[in-house]
């Protein structure tokens, strides 16, 4: 048995470390010890293994573009400074910019990864888009419990064989006392908007889901909800009109969604801190807000971009080179769900909507998408299941419910502690909403 | 084998500070030198080609940006493979973050011949390796540094990195000689 310092005589042997006395030692080991041969023979056969790997070269164009990118960040030697005057500088700078724009087409053209970057940043704006309006809409709707007129009725009367009855619900809770008498609320829950959500079926069902309540339980959405951005997110008119928007609607209904909200790495993609940073990265957003860009997603095949002017203006901005040396752009672009979310049809409808450019540009938009509470909202379990299930996109593609999501008075309703006390218990929600039904008449 | 450019770190020192100075031709010759050892470095580290690609510009982007800060008393080399290694080791987080390693692993360099039997089996075993371990594997096998340079690379005590490369050793030897020696 070897000692631990005879094991490491004999690697440090392999690796030329021995001083030549620990070498006859090392000698005299392996004519002793058949172990000891045995390591440094195995041990040697590792080494030439390893170097019977042949030495790599990387594609000329590496080289190329590490130059390239010194150029861009050279440092300009005095000498050479006043030796040029203003056209030589700007005809060496334009050279410059034109043959960055070239190696990044030939960077589209030769290389498997590069030939998608349209592609993904198309698909880049797709899951923001959907972090963005998706998430929030469940945050707007998980609240309010209940179902039509008549069936919140019905529903609440399957509790009537239990000890506590509505009335002592009611009683027993100051907060749904404290909703009713608030104008605001009362305005809402006898507006029409109101009542064709409650006849929603989805919606009873939502409301009734154990997701749901688990979601009203969770601290990373009570947080996000408390944060100033994502109330100013929601009193937005770009939010409302993404989430009027047809194509954004007909993406939200699909299966293919459906299965995306589902897929682990999407989930994984959208907790990662390099996700985060990209969303929050300038370039990227003036990237997705110029009009270039906009031309660029209206094409109709991505076979047409290398001729596509939109195409090589974009590759010429100053943003899209940020967003390209951007780490988090290029890991987030790595995965396979952006290839595969690429090829979504109802994606790049919404992606090419005027209301879901504007969103995406405005500063609160990018506030929300940064902060860490949703990120934090993003990750979690019961999110992730609210956002799969069957009744919540169901009830998504209810005119009613989506109205009623618009106006200022669901929004306070939603924001107040009192509704949110209410909510979180289903007999409390069912009361409330008995209360509401009664008021209306 | 890679083999590492003639360590020479004066004359390093010395195309370091002829860039500071404005000269573009001796940041060309920094390149020259190293990029093919740090493409290597990264495509064992990673087992990919156009991650490796990726590193190797992001690694010397981020040296020249940052070249400023370079400190002449420290070898130009440890400086540049550590950006190379801390780069591939992120790659390699983020490819974690949302990819499973497996199936990722292709070593064919873009137009080039395809690997050969040894360079596949090996690449395979490295990348079953935790990062920490390979890196001082490639660095060790890849660009016979000597333990010191690992530990002025890795920015770790030359005993974390005996420690570590025989460990690594020991998991290499099960995984490519068991049966063959």
């Amino acid at each position: 048995m070897l000692s631990p310092y005879q094991h490491e005589l004999i690697h440090r042997e392999i690796d030329g470390e021995n001083t030549p006395q620990e070498s006859v030692d090392v000698r005299k080991l392996v004519e002793t010890q058949p172990e000891a041969l045995e390591l440094l023979t195995s041990l040697r056969t590792l080494d030439a293994l390893f170097s019977g790997v042949p030495d790599r070269t990387p594609h000329p164009r590496v080289r190329q573009l590490i130059h390239q990118g010194m150029s861009l960040n050279s440092r300009t030697s005095p000498a050479v400074g006043r030796a040029e005057g203003p056209t030589q500088m700007f005809t060496r700078w334009a050279t410059q910019q034109w043959n960055g724009v070239i190696n990044l087409m030939e960077e589209v053209m030769l290389t498997k990864r590069v030939l998608i970057v349209a592609t993904t940043v198309v698909a880049v704006i797709a899951i923001v888009g959907q972090a963005v309006g998706y998430p929030p809409s469940v945050f707007d709707a998980g609240t309010i419990g209940g179902g039509d007129d008549m069936k919140g009725v019905q529903q609440a009367q399957r509790h009537k064989g239990q000890p506590t009855t509505e009335e002592d619900v009611t009683l027993s809770n100051p907060e749904i006392n404290t909703l009713l008498q608030n104008d605001q609320v009362l305005k809402l829950v006898q507006s029409d908007v109101f009542r064709q959500a409650m006849r929603n079926e989805s919606f009873r069902q939502l409301q009734s889901s154990e997701v749901f309540r688990s979601l009203l339980a969770n601290d990373s959405y009570r947080k996000l909800q408390a944060t100033d951005s994502y109330r100013q997110l929601q009193a937005s008119e770009a939010f409302r009109q993404v989430l009027a928007n047809d194509s954004y609607r007909e993406l939200l209904a699909s299966d293919s969604y459906r299965q995306l909200q589902a897929n682990d790495s999407y989930r994984q993609l959208q907790a990662s801190e390099a996700f985060r940073q990209l969303q929050a990265n300038d370039s990227y957003r003036k990237l997705l807000a110029s009009d270039s860009y906009r031309q660029l997603q209206a094409s109709d095949s991505y076979r047409q971009l290398q001729t596509n002017e939109a195409f090589r203006k974009v590759l010429a901005s100053d943003a899209f080179r940020h967003v390209m040396a951007n780490d988090a752009f290029r890991k987030a672009m790595s995965t396979d769900v952006f290839r595969q979310m690429s090829a979504k049809d109802a994606f790049r409808q919404v992606e090419s909507s005027d209301v879901f450019r504007q969103a995406l540009s405005t500063d609160v938009f990018r506030q929300v998408l940064a902060s860490d509470v949703f990120r934090q909202a993003m990750a979690s379990d019961v999110f992730r299941q609210a956002l799969a299930s069957d009744v919540f996109r169901q009830m998504m593609a209810n005119d009613a419910f989506r109205q009623m999501m618009a106006t200022d008075a669901y929004r306070q309703l939603h924001a107040s502690e009192a509704f949110r006390a209410v909510s979180r218990n289903q007999l409390q929600s069912e009361a409330f909403l008995n209360r509401a039904m009664r008021a209306q008449q | 084998m890679v083999k590492a450019p003639a360590a020479n770190d004066d004359l390093d020192r010395a195309l370091v500070r002829r860039y500071l100075n404005g000269e573009r031709a001796a940041g060309d010759e920094l390149v020259n030198r190293f990029h093919r050892s740090v493409f290597n470095v990264a495509l064992r580290m990673l087992g990919n080609v156009q991650d490796a690609e990726d590193v190797t510009q992001t690694a010397f982007g981020n040296a020249f940006a940052a070249l400023d800060s370079y400190d002449p008393k420290y070898r130009f080399f440890s400086w540049i493979y550590r950006m190379t290694v801390n780069e591939s080791l992120n790659t390699l987080k983020g490819r974690r973050d949302v990819i499973s390693l497996d199936g990722n692993f292709d070593v064919v360099a873009p137009g080039g011949a395809s690997e050969s039997d040894a360079e596949d089996r090996v690449g395979r075993a490295l990348l079953e390796l935790k990062p920490d371990d390979r890196a001082v594997v490639v660095l060790k096998h890849f660009v016979s540094f000597s333990y010191e340079e690992i530990s002025d690379v890795l920015e770790v005590p030359v005993k974390t990195v005996k420690s570590r490369l025989f460990t690594a050793r020991e998991r290499l030897r099960d995984s490519l000689l068991v049966g063959k020696t």
